[in-house]
This record gives structure tokens, sequence and C-alpha cells, in this order.
């Protein structure tokens, strides 16, 4: 691919503005509620813009560009049912006694409802899971620097762990929210450019919809919720996996998500950053998945059948080389740029929150000051940039497919997680032990289902039922918490 | 067009998130001062999200 000058500049603007703009939002940075939370100050348009960009970068994008070619539009319930649905859900059921509490952490408010174990547990499992998302960003920038500017593997994942490391290690939540609320403006011109283009070269809707339809291998590809024979997404594990179980743990429970509304300026900008998420995300699925079905109109000739080996990382390059003249094209990479930075910065800063707040403070050094946690939190910023760029490279040569291997990470504990925040949020029944045992059936189920060969999606819901099931047994037979200790953890206990 | 399983399933989740986001969140939220005219409602834009994810799947599901 050859960038005009034009190109060239506008992502080199793109990548000093942003890198500006973060160091700007780094002043004033004092204690570590500064830091972690932003000092509570994001307002709530900030807030959902940096809510939608956390969850999609580069390899969404791509990915869901590839599985659009693919699948078709069932790909859109990943934000249909998996986003829209729980992040209304969590707006007005769950977001009030995250806030209520005071938490900082998603796996601190576990461990108040609970136990301490079952804090310990998610905050270790979401570390380590974090760490190898930094990985995968990394990687995902690689591919597009090197594609791009031909830089190295290694020179393309120094220089962004380089420039995102500048403004997180010193700006923390704010300077991340700012960068991102960028990011988002970017963003959303960007995936548009490409359906318009693309719309404009297959010669409209109708003729778009007619030339897929005409394919052999297409039977499904305009249907929202396929037949329950469906290879990959049979509805009923869109709706019962995706709907009931991994969307509401994603955006309830993952804490690069729910730091963000944590950090608002109050409870009723939480609740509407929420909501701003959740109408951005009504067309922001339309615009990842269209480019797939636009390629299958014009290349599916030469992409071919997806079969075993296709490699659906090549449809979106393949459309950006053909259809995007110069001066658009550095818009659209400043997009794809965007979405990296923006999802690698989400990552190590709730990382570093995780670590410094249910790791470090209870079980190192319980009387740690204020300015230590917040020297540690920066300091674990750069520690975790460069853990993931070590592990960058185990991940881009022994994983052919990372956005199925999240998933499936992902689906190993989500389950449980779901199931715990559930069940502690709704009754006051639930007991610690129930939360231990719960926990612990919910992991060893989700990883027995992925043994035999499960669809990830059903392997989320097999472990939330058999977590929930465990969870309800064992709080039969055991103590539960007095309701003063559950005061602001538990619906109708405020 | 007529409505799928699939699809009559979400829209009835959706109608549950209604419920939720009109009559249960109320009871969990601490009353404001003054109600908000609408377009500055947080719960009128939840509910035309959720309504308009229904019509979505109801149409298309």
């Amino acid at each position: 691919m050859t960038l005009s000058p034009l190109d060239l500049g506008l992502i080199v603007l793109y990548l000093l503005t942003v890198t500006g703009l973060g160091l700007w939002a780094s002043r004033g940075i004092r204690t570590s509620r500064d830091y972690f939370l932003a000092g509570k100050s994001i307002p709530w348009w900030a807030a959902g813009m940096s809510l939608v960009v956390s969850d999609i970068g580069a390899k969404d994008m791509i990915g869901l560009a590839g599985d659009g070619y693919r699948y078709g539009v069932v790909m859109m319930n990943f934000d249909f049912v998996g986003c829209i649905l729980p992040v209304l859900l969590a707006a007005f059921l769950f977001m009030p006694f995250f806030w209520g509490s005071n938490v900082t952490t998603i796996p601190e408010y576990l461990g108040r409802r609970y136990n301490p174990s079952v804090r310990t547990f998610f905050a270790v499992v979401w570390s380590l899971f974090m760490l190898a998302t930094v990985a995968t960003i990394l990687v995902s920038a690689a591919a597009m620097f090197e594609g791009l500017l031909g830089w190295s593997f290694w020179f393309s994942v120094g220089v962004t762990s380089v420039l995102v490391g500048l403004y997180t290690a010193s700006g923390g939540l704010r300077a991340v929210v700012v960068t991102e609320v960028f990011s988002c403006v970017v963003l959303i011109p960007g995936a548009t450019l490409i359906c318009v283009l693309g719309i404009r070269e297959v010669g409209g809707v109708s003729t778009l919809m007619a030339k897929v339809s005409a394919l052999s291998w297409t039977r499904e590809h305009f249907e929202l919720l396929p037949s329950s024979s469906h290879p990959a997404y049979p509805w009923p594990a869109v709706v019962l996996g995706l709907g009931i179980v991994l969307g509401p743990a994603y955006w309830i429970g993952n804490q690069a998500i729910v730091q963000r509304t944590l950090g608002a300026s109050s409870e009723d900008d939480a609740r509407a950053s929420y909501v701003f998420c959740a109408a951005i995300k009504l067309v922001f699925p339309v615009l990842l998945v269209l480019p797939g079905l636009i390629a299958l109109a014009l290349y599916a000739e030469e992409l071919g059948p997806p079969g075993a080996g296709w490699d659906a990382n090549q449809v979106l390059p393949l459309m950006v080389k053909r259809l995007v003249p110069p001066g658009a094209l550095g818009i659209l990479m400043g997009a794809f740029i965007a979405g990296v930075m923006a999802n690698l910065e989400s990552y190590i800063n709730s990382a570093s929150t995780l670590l410094v707040t249910d790791l470090y403070r209870p079980f190192v050094r319980p009387r740690a000051s204020d300015e230590e946690c917040l020297a540690l939190g920066r300091f674990l910023v750069v520690g975790l940039l460069l853990g993931g760029a070590l592990f960058s490279y185990q991940v881009k040569t022994r994983f052919a497919s990372v956005f199925e291997a999240f998933q499936t990470f992902l689906s190993f504990f989500q389950g449980a997680l779901f199931a715990l925040l559930l069940f502690g949020m709704l009754t006051r029944r639930a007991t610690a032990e129930g939360g231990v045992a719960g926990m612990l059936v919910g992991v060893a189920t989700a990883a027995a289902l992925t043994a035999t060969g499960q669809l990830y999606l059903w392997t989320a819901f097999g472990s939330f039922v058999a977590a929930s099931a465990t969870l309800v047994a064992v709080s039969l037979f055991t103590t539960r918490k007095p309701d003063d200790e559950l005061r602001g953890l538990v619906c109708w206990i405020r | 067009m007529g409505i799928d399983p699939g699809g009559l399933l979400v829209v009835l989740l959706y109608a549950a998130c209604l419920g939720v986001i009109l009559f249960v969140s109320p009871k969990l939220v601490a009353p404001a001062a003054a109600t908000p005219p609408w377009w500055r409602n947080v719960r009128f834009w939840a509910s035309l999200v959720a309504v308009a994810q229904m019509v979505v799947y109801a149409v298309w599901g």
C-alpha cells in the first residue's frame, strides 16, 4: 500500500494531536483518585464516547468486517444484543450499586459483597486477561504499521508503546478519556467513509443484496438471527450465550468498561453515559459489519468462500486498497490508529488500577500512602506495556485467530462472574460460601465445556447456569451477611 | 414477514429491560429534586433506544 504525502501528513498529525491531548489532560494529577477515577470529574458525553471506543478497536474493525463476509448480519448481534441490552440494564439496575458502594474496581465490589477470596480471584484473572489483551492490541497495531509504513514488528510495537505510555502513565483515566473522545470523533467518519465508498462502488443497497444473495454459500447472510443449525451462531446460542451471559458480564463486570462510569462527575452522569453509549451503538454495528457484505458483492471471486485456512483479516485491507482515494486514506488510517491507541490505553489503565487496588493495597502494603499508590500506578503502566510488548510476539506466532482466542478466554470466567454479580446485587440471600462455590464450579464447567469443543457462546451459558445453581444451592445452607453489612451493595437495602 | 422465536425472545428481553427502566429503577434511584424536561430525561432516551431495538428484532429478527 503506497501512502501519499497528504495521507502520511494526516497520520502524523493524528498521532501528534492524540499524544498532545493526552499530555495536556495529565495536568493536575495529585492523588490516586485523580489518577484512577479522573477525580470523578468526567461529563456524561465524554464517558459515553469513551465507553464506545474502549470496546471497539482495530481488531473489531478488521475482525467484524471479516466475519461479516463470512457470516453476514448476525455479527451485528454483538452490539444489538451483546451491548445495548446489558448497557441499558447496567445504567438502571447495576450502576447505582457500584456508584453507591463508592468502589474503584469490580473485584473490590465482589470482595465487599462476598469475601476477599472472590475479590482476589477475579482481580488476578482480569489482570492476566488484560495483559494478554494488551499484547493482542500491540500485534494489531504492528500489523497495521507493517502494512502501511513498512516498519518492522518490533519497531511498530515500540513506537505504539512509547506513544501510549507517555500520556497514560502521566495522566491516568482523565488522559485516557480525553484521547478516547477524540478517537471516537475520528472513528465514526472513518468507518462511515468506507461504507459510503463501498455502497457507491456496488451500485446501491438493493444491488448489494442481490449480489450477495446470488452466491451459493450466503443463504443466511441477511438473517439477523440464523437458524438453530447455523455452524457458528445459531440463534439460541446468540440469545442465551451472548445476550444473557457474555454481553452482560462484559458490560457490567469488565473493569475497563465500568471504570469510565465510576469516574463520571455524578450518578446521573454515569447513567446518562451508558445511555449515550447505547444510542451510538444503534448505528456502529452497521458501520462495522457492512464492509464485509460490500466485499462479498465486489470481491467474492477474488476472496473466495471461507473455509479452512481462509484469512478473515484480509477483507478490510483489500477494500481499503481498492476503494479509498489518496487523502481519504489518511483519514481512514487515522481511524484505525484511533481504535488501537484507545483500546490499548483503556486496558493498561484498568489493569494498573486493578493491581494497585485489589492486590497491592490488600496484600503487599495495606498502609501504603496515596502518593505511593499513585507512583506505583504510573510505574505499572510502563511495566504492563513492557510485559505486553514482550508477550506480543508469542501472540503473533502462536495464535491463528486472536479474536476467537480473546472470546474463548472471556467465556472461561464470564459466566461465573455474571452469576456472582447478578445474585449478589439482586438478593441479600447470596452468601460468601455460595459465591466461592459458584465461582469455582462456573469456571470448572467452562473449562470442561471448552475441552469438549463446545461453541464459546454455549460454554458461557453453561458456565453461568452451573455457577448460578451452585451459588443458590450453597447459599440455602449457609448463613448470609446481616443487612447492615449489605447496605448499598444489594438492591432494596440502600 | 413473521417473527421467529429468536426474534420474539429478543423483543421480550427488551420489553423486560423497558420494564426495569420505567418501573423498577425509580424505586432504586434516589428521586431528583425536580423532574427534568423530556429532552434531559435519561429514562426517556433509554426507553427510546429499547423500543428502537424491539422494532429492529420484530421486523428483522
